[in-house]
C-alpha cells in the first residue's frame, strides 16, 4: 500500500510525464501495488515508486528525463555513489527498514547520518532508518540517486 | 576563526550546534568545538552532504578526475572547489566555500550547460587533500574553520596579471601550465589552437598563438628589433587575459 508521500509523488509523475491517461492511471497504481505487495512477501526490496515510474517511461532517455525532473524539482543533493555504511552491512533491523523504503545508510559517523534514497516525500523511511542507525545525536542529511543505485546497494546487505 | 564564513551562516551554525548540546548558543565554548562537529552542523544546516577525508574514496577521485579533467587546477584550487559530477543539469561540486558567489559564478562559466549547481561540503584541509590527490600529490597542510589560523590565501577577486617579463629576457609561460587569469573569463574565450594542433583542453591549456602573428621578414617591424616568437605568445596571453578580465567584471556586474 502506497503511503500518502508515495501516492502523491506517484500521481505527479504520472500526470507529469504522461504515463498513463486520466482513466487508467489508478490501473498503474494498482500495478504498482501488487509488485511491491509480492516484493514485500519474498523480502526483496521495495521497488521505489521513482524506480517503477522509470521503468514505465518507455525508453532509458524518458526515464533519465523523470530523474532529472525529481532532482531538479526539490532542493535534495543528489548523490551518485549510493553504498551501505560497511558496519551496517550485516544488521537485519536496518536491512529490513532499509529495503521497505528504498534507502540506504551511506555513512554514519559521530556527527553525521547520511541516508541516501530515491523519493525525497519518504518522511517515514528517513525517520525510521534514522533512529535505527543513529548512535547519538548525530546530524540527519538526506541525498538523493538513481532507483537503479539504490537498488545496487541495498544488495550490499548480507 | 576563519573570517571567510558568512556571519549569518556562522551564528547559524553554532546555533545548531548548541541545540545539540541543550545549551545557548551565547554560552557555546566555541572554541572547543572540533572541525568535525563544526563541519557536520554545516553540512546539517545547508542540507549538503559532508566529504571527509575517510570519503576520498578511489570512486569519488574516479570522479572527480572525470569531471575536471578539462579545468585548471589552480583555479579550482584558487576558488576551492572540485566538480563531483553531473546528472542532467544539476552540476554537482565539493567545495569548501559553497556561499562564495564569484565562485558561483565561476562554475557557471565552467558548465554553462548546468542550469543547477548543488554542493558538497567540505572542510578545506578535505580539499587541499582532494586537489592534491586529483594531480598526484602530497597534499599540503592547510587550515580549517575551527583552527584558528589563516585560512589559505585570499584570492583577489580579479585574478592578475604575472609580472611582465623583463626586456632583455621575455619569460615565456611555462609549457603546459594553465593561463594565470582562471575565472568565469576562461570559458568566455577559449584558448587560441596552433593550427594542426591536437585539440587542446578547454580550460587546461595555455592559449598559444595565432600562425598568423609570426613576424614576417620584410614586414615593417620585422627588423632585429622586432618581437621573438616567445615575445608574441607572451604578449597574446596577456590579451587573453586583459580579454578574460573584461568578461568576469562583466559577469560579476550584469544584472
Amino acid at each position: 500500500m502506497m503511503t500518502t508521500y508515495e501516492r502523491k509523488q506517484f500521481l505527479e509523475l504520472v500526470q507529469q510525464f504522461r504515463l498513463a491517461t486520466e482513466a487508467n492511471r489508478e490501473a498503474l497504481a494498482s500495478k504498482f501495488a501488487s509488485i511491491t505487495q509480492k516484493q514485500a512477501s519474498e523480502g526483496f526490496p521495495i521497488q521505489p515508486v521513482l524506480g517503477f515510474c522509470m521503468d514505465e517511461a518507455g525508453n532509458k532517455e524518458r526515464g533519465e528525463a523523470m530523474f532529472n525532473y525529481v532532482l531538479s524539482r526539490c532542493d535534495i543533493v543528489y548523490w551518485p555513489m549510493p553504498s551501505v555504511e560497511p558496519s551496517l552491512r550485516k544488521k537485519a533491523e536496518v536491512k529490513q527498514a532499509a529495503y521497505r523504503h528504498a534507502m540506504v545508510p551511506v555513512k554514519v559517523t559521530k556527527h553525521i547520518v547520511m541516508l541516501c534514497g530515491t523519493n525525497p516525500h519518504d518522511i517515514d523511511g528517513i525517520r525510521s532508518l534514522f533512529n535505527l542507525v543513529a548512535t547519538g545525536e548525530q546530524y540527519p542529511i538526506f541525498v538523493l540517486s538513481e532507483p537503479s543505485r539504490i537498488m545496487q546497494a541495498l544488495t550490499q546487505f548480507a | 576563526m576563519n573570517m571567510d564564513i558568512p556571519p549569518q551562516t556562522l551564528n547559524d551554525v553554532y546555533k545548531t550546534i548548541a541545540q545539540r548540546h541543550e545549551t545557548e548558543p551565547a554560552k557555546l565554548p566555541r572554541e572547543k568545538i572540533e572541525e568535525d562537529e563544526f563541519m557536520a552542523a554545516l553540512a546539517y544546516n545547508r542540507g549538503s552532504p559532508l566529504i571527509e577525508p575517510q570519503d576520498l574514496s578511489e570512486d569519488l577521485i574516479g570522479m572527480c578526475r572525470q569531471s575536471s579533467r578539462e579545468l585548471d587546477p589552480r583555479g579550482m584550487a584558487e576558488y576551492r572547489f572540485v566538480p563531483l559530477t553531473i546528472r542532467g543539469q544539476t552540476l554537482l561540486v565539493i567545495s569548501s566555500c559553497p556561499w562564495d558567489p564569484m565562485m558561483v559564478e565561476v562554475i557557471s562559466g565552467y558548465f554553462p550547460q548546468c542550469s543547477q549547481v548543488r554542493f558538497a561540503l567540505t572542510s578545506p584541509q578535505t580539499l587541499g587533500q582532494l586537489l592534491s590527490q586529483l594531480q598526484g600529490e602530497v597534499s599540503a597542510p592547510m587550515a580549517g574553520y575551527t583552527s584558528g589560523k589563516p585560512a589559505a590565501p585570499t584570492r583577489p577577486l580579479i585574478p592578475t596579471a604575472p609580472p611582465p617579463p623583463k626586456a632583455a629576457a621575455p619569460a615565456p609561460p611555462p609549457a603546459g601550465s594553465a593561463p594565470p587569469a582562471t575565472g568565469p573569463g576562461s570559458a568566455g574565450i577559449p584558448p587560441i589552437a596552433t593550427a594542426g594542433a591536437p585539440p587542446a583542453p578547454k580550460y587546461a591549456q595555455p592559449p598559444k598563438p595565432a600562425e598568423s602573428l609570426k613576424p614576417v621578414p620584410g614586414a615593417p617591424g620585422a627588423d632585429a628589433g622586432s618581437l621573438s616568437q616567445d615575445e608574441v605568445n607572451y604578449l597574446m596571453n596577456l590579451l587573453l587575459q586583459e580579454a578574460n578580465k573584461l568578461l568576469a567584471r562583466k559577469r560579476m556586474t550584469r544584472p
